[in-house]
C-alpha cells in the first residue's frame, strides 16, 4: 500500500512540476523574449562565400583583382574591359590572353621598359546593411548608438533597405523605428552587432514592430476595447492583454489587411475591474517575426489613471525622446521634478532613466 | 507523509528547480594567472538570456592590497549613455558605473560575428610586494548594489545572477611584465565616432538659459573626456549638458571628444544668431542707406520747389453796392 502511495505521490509531483514549467515557459514568452526573425545574413569580408554573396576574398575585398567591397561580384581586374591605370593597367581587351596586343596582365605588348606600379590601395569600407519590412510607404528611421543616422521610405510592400557607412569597426547598436501613415510611431527596435573594420555586415529578415493605438484608456466593464495600428501587409497580429495586478495574460490574434492596417475589438466583460497593459507583435506571411510594440495601459472600472505631466518621457514636448530629454533628466538627477519623475516615486533616478530608454526615438 | 515520500519530494525539488529567467552579469576572463607588476584587463559583460534590458548599475569589489585599478575603459561598450561615469577607489577597493542602451538590448543577435555584450573594461595592475612570495588567489566580485532594469517601460528590476572572477597571483616578478592596456593605447589610432552639438533652451533647465548637449562613443580605448570652446576662448573640460557662458550666441561653439589614447574628434556649431548677425547688419545698413537716400531726395525736391517764382495771389473783387 505504501509503495502505491509513493508511486502516486511521484506521479503527482512530476505532473505538477511539468505543468508549472510549461506555464512559466508560456509566460516568459508572453512577457518579453519573442524570438524575432532578424539575423545576420552574411558578413562580407570574412573570406567565406555565403548565400547572399557572389564572392568574398576576405581582407582583399575591394582590392584590384579581388571581390568588390560589398561582395556583389568581382571588382576591378585585368580582363574586365576597363583600363585601371591606377592599378598598373595599360590596356584591357576583356581577356587575360597574351599575344593579342594586350598581355594577360593588361600591359601593352611588347612589355614596357619599366615594371608596372603596385596596385592602387583602396580604403577599406566598413558598413552595415539593414533590410526587412515595416509598413507600406512608412518612413523608417535608423539610429546608431541612439542617434538618427539615416531615413528611408518603405515601398508598397513595406520593404526597406538601409545602408550605414562611415563606421570604424566595433560593436554598434542600431535602432529602427517606423512612422505609419497616421503618424503613429513604432517602438524603437534595437539590434546590437559587431562590425569589423573593412567588412560589410548584412542584417536581414527584420520586421519592425507594429504601431498600436487605443481608442480609450478608461472603460466600463463590458465596453468594447478598440485597438488598432499598422504592420506589414497581411501579417498576423498577436495581442497580449496582461493584468497588472495578477500578471495573467490573454492572447488574441487578428490579421492585417492588404495595406497592413489592423483593428481589434475586445469584449471587456471577460476581464475584471483592474489595470491592464496591451502590446502586439507581428508575424508576416513570409515568416518574419517582430518583437513587441509599445505596451499601452488601460483601466476597466472606476480606477482613475493618474495623468502624466510628460507622458512617454518627452520632457521638452518636441515630439522626440532623445539626447535633449536625457540632458534634462541629468539636470534633475537625484532631485524631484513632476515631469521628469516618470514613475512618480518622488525622485529622478535610474528607473526614470530606464523609462526614457524605453520611449527613445532619437 | 512518510519519510520515504518526503525524501522523494525533496529529491524532485532538487532535480526540477522552479527557477525562472535571470540576466547574468559576469567577468571575463573568469579565472586567470598574473605576476606582480602585470597590467591586465578584466571585461565586464552581460548575458540577458534572450530578455530585453536597457539599464545597468554595476558595483564591483576587489582586494586593494593585491590589486590596484589604473583605469576604466568605456571603449566599445554596449552602454551608449552613462548616468554615472565609471569611478573607482583603490582606498575602498570598489569600482562602479551605470548607464543604458536607448531602445534596449535583447541579447546576442543570431549570426553576430563578434561578442557585442561588453559593458566596460577594468584595467588592473598587480602590486609589487616582497610579502607576496607565494602564489595567492584573489577575487573580483559584483556587489549586491548591482542591478539590471528591464526594457518594459516601467523600469522593473530584472532577476540577476552575478559571476565574479578568480585571479591567481603567481610568485616571482617577470622581467617584462604584461602590459595589455599600454599595448591597446599604442595601437589605437582611430578617433571617436562623429557627433553633433545640440543647442537648447528649456524653462526647467538652467533657468531657461541656453545650453548644449552632446554625446559620442569610442569603439577602441573609450572616451576619456570632453572639452568645450566658445569662440576663441580657451578650451575647458566639460560635461553634457553644458551651460553656455556666452548667452548672446555670437560665437562658434566647439566640442572636442578625446579618447584614452589622445585621438580627437571636434564637432562645431555655428549658432543661427551668429549666422544671421552679419546678414542682419547688412539689411539694417541697407534700410538706413535707402531711407537716408529717400530723405535726401525729398529735401532736395523741397529746396527746388522753394526757389521757383510764385504767382501773385488773385485779388478778390469787392463791389460796393451803390446805395441809392
Amino acid at each position: 500500500m505504501k509503495k502505491w502511495l509513493n508511486l502516486f505521490l511521484i506521479i503527482s509531483i512530476l505532473s505538477s512540476v511539468l505543468f508549472i514549467l510549461a506555464f512559466s515557459f508560456d509566460s516568459a514568452q508572453a512577457q518579453s523574449g519573442v524570438p524575432v526573425s532578424a539575423k545576420v545574413l552574411g558578413v562580407c569580408g570574412n573570406g567565406i562565400h555565403e548565400i547572399e554573396e557572389e564572392c568574398d576574398d576576405g581582407v582583399n575585398n575591394g582590392q584590384y583583382g579581388y571581390c568588390k567591397n560589398d561582395c556583389s561580384g568581382l571588382g576591378p581586374r585585368c580582363g574586365d574591359g576597363i583600363i585601371q591605370s591606377g592599378d598598373g593597367e595599360e590596356c584591357d581587351d576583356s581577356n587575360t590572353n597574351s599575344g593579342d596586343g594586350c598581355s594577360s596582365t593588361c600591359l601593352i605588348e611588347p612589355p614596357p621598359e619599366t615594371p608596372p606600379g603596385l596596385p592602387y590601395p583602396r580604403e577599406p569600407v566598413t558598413k552595415v546593411i539593414l533590410q526587412g519590412k515595416a509598413y507600406p510607404y512608412a518612413s523608417v528611421f535608423t539610429l546608431k548608438d541612439g542617434n538618427i543616422v539615416a531615413t528611408a521610405r518603405a515601398d508598397s510592400l513595406a520593404v526597406f533597405k538601409i545602408e550605414i557607412n562611415n563606421l570604424t569597426g566595433g560593436a554598434y547598436t542600431f535602432g529602427l523605428r517606423a512612422e505609419d501613415k497616421a503618424g503613429r510611431k513604432s517602438i524603437t527596435f534595437s539590434l546590437t552587432v559587431t562590425v569589423s573594420s573593412g567588412m560589410t555586415v548584412v542584417i536581414g529578415d527584420i520586421l519592425i514592430p507594429p504601431t498600436i493605438e487605443l481608442e480609450k484608456s478608461q472603460l466600463e466593464k463590458g465596453e468594447l476595447l478598440h485597438v488598432s495600428g499598422q504592420t506589414s501587409p497581411q501579417s498576423e497580429i498577436s495581442l497580449y492583454i496582461k493584468s497588472l495586478d495578477t500578471e495573467k495574460t490573454i492572447i488574441n490574434k487578428v490579421k492585417a489587411d492588404q495595406m497592413g492596417d489592423w483593428t481589434f475589438s475586445f469584449n471587456t466583460s471577460l476581464l475584471n475591474e483592474d489595470s491592464y497593459s496591451i502590446k502586439a507583435s507581428a508575424l508576416s506571411p513570409e515568416g518574419l517575426v517582430s518583437s513587441f510594440s509599445h505596451a499601452l495601459e488601460f483601466v476597466i472600472g472606476e480606477k482613475v489613471i493618474v495623468p502624466e505631466f510628460c507622458s512617454r518621457a518627452d520632457f521638452n514636448k518636441d515630439g522626440k525622446v532623445n539626447l535633449v530629454d536625457f540632458s534634462i533628466l541629468l539636470y534633475w538627477w537625484g532631485k524631484y521634478d513632476v515631469c521628469v519623475d516618470q514613475n512618480n516615486d518622488g525622485i529622478v533616478d535610474l528607473i526614470d532613466f530606464s523609462i526614457l530608454m524605453y520611449w527613445w526615438t532619437g | 507523509m512518510t519519510r520515504n515520500s518526503l525524501f522523494i519530494l525533496l529529491l524532485f525539488l532538487l532535480f526540477f528547480p522552479l527557477s525562472s529567467w535571470a540576466a547574468i552579469l559576469y567577468l571575463e576572463p573568469s579565472s586567470s594567472g598574473y605576476y606582480q607588476g602585470d597590467t591586465f584587463l578584466v571585461d565586464v559583460r552581460i548575458d540577458t538570456q534572450g530578455e530585453c534590458i536597457n539599464t545597468v548599475e554595476a558595483e564591483l569589489s576587489f582586494t586593494n592590497n593585491i590589486l590596484e585599478i589604473k583605469d576604466f575603459s568605456q571603449g566599445n561598450s554596449l552602454l551608449s549613455l552613462w548616468t554615472k561615469e565609471p569611478e573607482f577607489s583603490n582606498e575602498t577597493g570598489l569600482v562602479s558605473f551605470s548607464g543604458g542602451i536607448p531602445g534596449g538590448y535583447c541579447g546576442e543577435l543570431a549570426g553576430d560575428p563578434g561578442k557585442s555584450n561588453l559593458l566596460g573594461r577594468i584595467i588592473f595592475q598587480v602590486y609589487k610586494s616582497p610579502l607576496m612570495n607565494k602564489p595567492i588567489n584573489t577575487r573580483v566580485e559584483f556587489s549586491e548594489n548591482s542591478y539590471v532594469l528591464l526594457h518594459d517601460g516601467l523600469g522593473t528590476k530584472a532577476s540577476l545572477i552575478t559571476k565574479g572572477a578568480l585571479l591567481s597571483i603567481l610568485s616571482g616578478i617577470p622581467e617584462l611584465p604584461r602590459q595589455e592596456w599600454q599595448e591597446l593605447l599604442k595601437g589605437d589610432t582611430i578617433i571617436p565616432e562623429s557627433f553633433l552639438i545640440i543647442l537648447e533652451r528649456n524653462p526647467v533647465v538652467f533657468e531657461g538659459k541656453y545650453f548644449i548637449t552632446f554625446s559620442t562613443t569610442d569603439k577602441q580605448t573609450g572616451i576619456a573626456h570632453y572639452e568645450v570652446q566658445e569662440g576663441e576662448k580657451e578650451w575647458k573640460r566639460a560635461d553634457s549638458p553644458y551651460l553656455l557662458e556666452e548667452q548672446g550666441l555670437s560665437d562658434t561653439i566647439r566640442v572636442k571628444a578625446i579618447d584614452k589614447s589622445g585621438n580627437e574628434y571636434v564637432a562645431e556649431y555655428v549658432p543661427a544668431a551668429g549666422k544671421i548677425k552679419p546678414l542682419f547688419y547688412w539689411i539694417i545698413s541697407l534700410i538706413i542707406l535707402v531711407g537716408a537716400g529717400l530723405i535726401w531726395l525729398k529735401k532736395k525736391k523741397q529746396r527746388k520747389d522753394s526757389t521757383l517764382p510764385h504767382d501773385e495771389p488773385a485779388q478778390e473783387n469787392h463791389y460796393e453796392e451803390n446805395k441809392w
